[in-house]
């Protein structure tokens, strides 16, 4: 039986061992990941305890208490997010232990290149390809919406390894250095101003075959499973209540009583029961994430957090009238970290559009729930069950 | 100090999920018993809806075993919680079933017991208007006066007396609420059924000219009574409306698979598609909702997050049903105008979502304008 008393004995033993106040932040994390309580929820061996997401809790509140540095999270969201899960998954036991310590710690930023100019919702249409030569592969194409790409170490890359296979069976998956002399990275600048995302140009990248994550032709399996974490992630994030964007609008209505007026009052109403369940089902959600792979019904968390949060940004600017008729600053910067909730009410209603295209957008992800849990007949297909260098595209 | 992950369940959660099971096995139970005594075909037959309702009941109460499910073991009944009674009621939501689970059995038989007054065999009768709201501290209906312990007065569109052996009745008594108690036998006492719009759960106008009554309790007692029994109503009604809105969604995907024009099953229509996976979704997100309510944290709260969630998503349930069905759905001989009239009954049933929604900017400090 673990109990929170046992958990925080070792966390007493870590923080008695390296000492949070004299002991190098890197150093601190990787002796917090060997002590298993990085993620509690991981096998051992793995940073984790094969406990439960609950359990973590516990493990961070005593961190918490001792003073312990973070491995601040929001950095490295695709790393931990989505390239770890698929790396215990499907990664080679060398991969894994290769990759995953400093994946955790921070140390090494990962990015995710997926998405092309001809491969949005339909993702398995990449046109990016990798040819075998002698024990490297050699990769050329472009990526596009590739946050965090400028700080990344590494890349989750999705390129066709057979042109003349059926579309979805021509995919293999790899770990992609961006360090790569073939790698060019250039900010890309969206509706907010800034420059979150970039265009990856890939020109005879070389990726040795031990990169490879699973069976050449497995790609599109694969890329599958980190999507459905990227939709656990982006949809299922928060977990006290008024945390996320209904609390900031929230707090806009409490500071200005001058602005307020009873249809806006239902309408804030109205999404402050939908936020609040939607945070009781994505607890549900992340409970189940611990142990079963995430599903086509977790997916329905996304485009219920989507709609909430870009019906409250467009709240709020309304609410704030010629207040909400400002924008603090459109200089283009490139930012470390993402926060929907940040910076002023212009930018957290523009940037909430996005919300409902990243990591699947609202309307195929409405098709999923359709064909895959309500067992509807799937959309017109001409392009499956076609070699893909025979599809129109 | 070892740690063992498949030790590693709290006793809390472990307690959580084994009465989760329970529920789930009650649910089971009382499925199959609706399947075979209130299948739909007899649900149209109005005429016999007060036979129905008599046979559903005494199956629930008797073979099953629920009456008294929520009045505590050391008063008579069986100590049930109101996760229990939530999935009772939804399974009667899905069946759109007559049964004064809801009323007696949820709402009435604990009050009585947290007065000291337990009667988990009767059924019992809450009389105030169906659409009455908790919000505040609680007002008797206008008119009903109490004068040396008879009451005098009428309440209009009460559920759960046709079958009532005793009236529950909030009465002010010396400018305080009290609760007061009587047999609908007793002098005085007229009974009026009504012509309802959900024929399923009948409304009754009731009449008291000088009826005796028994005052059971009054004060701060009667008030935290009235108040947990009404929002423990909430929880319910909110999970008997998951229970109408999933039997809504089952049946309109059913219809959409086999049902064919334009040489394709409706069902591959991406625009009746997207609308069946946002009614899904919200479906999952009222089921959310009720269960949090039936854990019983944060009750008032969550009664009202409950009770104007689900409240609308029923309502929309039934409605896409009937626009799905199509022509079948306007049909008297298809069971969905009964899911309909109960969803549409049951919007302002315990108070509007609007209400709901105003109780909860006080709950939740969101002022309003």
């Amino acid at each position: 039986m673990t109990s929170a008393a046992d958990l925080e004995g070792l966390v007493a033993r870590l923080v008695a061992a390296h000492r949070p106040a004299s002991t190098p932040r890197p150093a601190f994390l990787r002796a917090q990941y060997d002590a298993g309580l990085a993620w509690v929820a991981k096998p051992v061996g793995r940073g984790g305890l094969g406990l439960t997401v609950a359990d973590q809790a516990t493990v961070d509140r005593a961190l918490h208490a001792a003073g312990a540095p973070d491995n601040d999270p929001a950095a490295n969201s695709i790393g931990l997010g989505m390239a770890a899960p698929t790396l215990l998954r499907y990664g080679t036991t060398d991969q894994v232990d290769r990759f995953l310590r400093p994946l955790w710690t921070g140390e090494e930023i990962w990015c995710q290149l997926f998405s092309e100019p001809g491969a949005g919702s339909d993702l398995a249409n990449v046109a990016t390809t990798a040819v075998l030569d002698g024990d490297t592969w050699v990769v050329d194409g472009q990526k596009v919406w590739t946050s965090g790409a400028q700080n990344a170490a590494f890349a989750i890359l999705v390129a066709r390894t057979d042109p003349g296979a059926f579309k979805h069976a021509g995919l293999t998956y790899f770990i992609c250095p961006m360090d790569d002399p073939g790698v060019e990275v250039r900010p890309l600048r969206q509706i907010t101003g800034e420059a979150e995302f970039n265009e990856v140009f890939l020109t005879g990248v070389r990726i040795p075959d031990e990169l490879r994550l699973g069976a050449v032709g497995q790609g599109w399996e694969v890329a599958t499973a980190t999507l459905n974490n990227e939709r656990v992630a982006i949809g299922g994030g928060e977990s006290r209540r008024e945390s996320g964007m209904i609390g900031v609008v929230a707090d806009t209505w409490r500071r200005h009583p001058d602005r307020r007026r009873p249809v806006l009052h239902d309408r804030l109403l109205r999404l402050w029961v939908d936020a609040e369940v939607a945070r009781l089902a994505s607890d549900r959600v992340r409970r189940r994430a611990a142990d079963v792979a995430p599903g086509p019904g977790d997916s329905a968390a996304k485009v219920t957090f989507a709609r909430i949060a870009q019906q409250l940004t467009s709240l709020e600017v309304e609410l704030l009238g010629s207040e909400g008729m400002r924008y603090d600053d459109w200089t283009m910067r490139r930012p470390e970290r993402v926060s929907f909730t940040g910076r002023g009410p212009g930018y957290r209603y523009l940037r909430a559009k996005g919300n409902s295209i990243e990591g699947g957008t609202s309307e195929v992800l409405l098709n999923l729930i359709a064909e895959r849990v309500l067992g509807l007949p799937a959309e017109h297909r001409p392009d499956k069950g076609a070699p893909w260098n025979e599809t129109a595209r | 100090m070892t740690t063992s992950p498949a030790q590693s369940t709290s006793a809390q959660s472990s307690s959580a999920e084994s009465s989760a099971a329970e529920s789930t096995a009650l649910a089971e139970a009382v499925r199959r018993m609706l399947a075979d005594r209130a299948p739909a075909t007899l649900l149209v037959r109005e005429d016999g809806l007060p036979a129905l309702h008599q046979r559903v009941d005494d199956a629930l109460n008797h073979e099953i075993g629920l009456a008294g499910l929520l009045v505590p073991d050391d008063q008579g009944g069986l100590g049930g919680t109101l996760l229990d009674a939530a999935a009772v009621a939804t399974e009667l939501g899905r069946a759109c079933a007559p049964s004064d689970f809801l009323t007696s059995t949820v709402l009435c038989g604990p009050l009585l017991a947290d007065v000291g007054d337990p009667r988990p065999d009767a059924v019992a009768c809450l009389v105030v208007p169906w659409d009455t709201a908790p919000d505040g501290p609680f007002r008797p209906t206008p008119g009903l006066t109490l004068t040396d312990d008879l009451l005098h007065g009428s309440v209009r569109s009460v559920a759960g007396a046709t079958r009532a052996d005793v009236l529950v009745v909030p009465v002010l008594l010396a400018g305080e609420i009290a609760i007061a108690t009587l047999s609908p036998t007793t002098a005085g006492v007229k009974l009026d059924d009504v012509t309802s719009l959900d024929t399923t759960r009948p409304l009754t106008d009731l009449t008291f000219d000088a009826s005796p009554v028994t005052i059971v309790a009054g004060g701060e007692v009667a008030s935290a009574a009235l108040a947990s029994a009404l929002d423990r109503a909430c929880v319910a009604l909110a999970a008997e409306q998951v229970g109408l809105a999933s039997w809504c969604l089952a049946t309109t995907v059913a219809h959409v698979q086999q049902r064919r024009q334009f040489g394709r099953v409706l069902g591959s229509f991406q625009a009746l598609k997207h609308r069946l996976a946002h009614l899904w979704i919200d479906v999952d997100s009222a089921t959310v909702a009720a269960q949090a309510g039936a854990t019983g944290a944060d009750p008032d709260v969550m009664a009202s997050v409950a009770q104007s969630l689900c409240s609308e998503v029923a309502v929309r349930a039934a409605e896409e049903c009937i626009q799905m069905l199509g022509g079948i759905g306007m049909t008297w001989e298809h069971p969905a105008h009964l899911y309909l009239k109960r969803a549409l009954v049951d919007l302002s049933a315990l108070g509007t979502p609007e209400q709901h929604r105003g109780r909860l900017a006080g709950l939740v400090d969101l002022p309003p304008a």
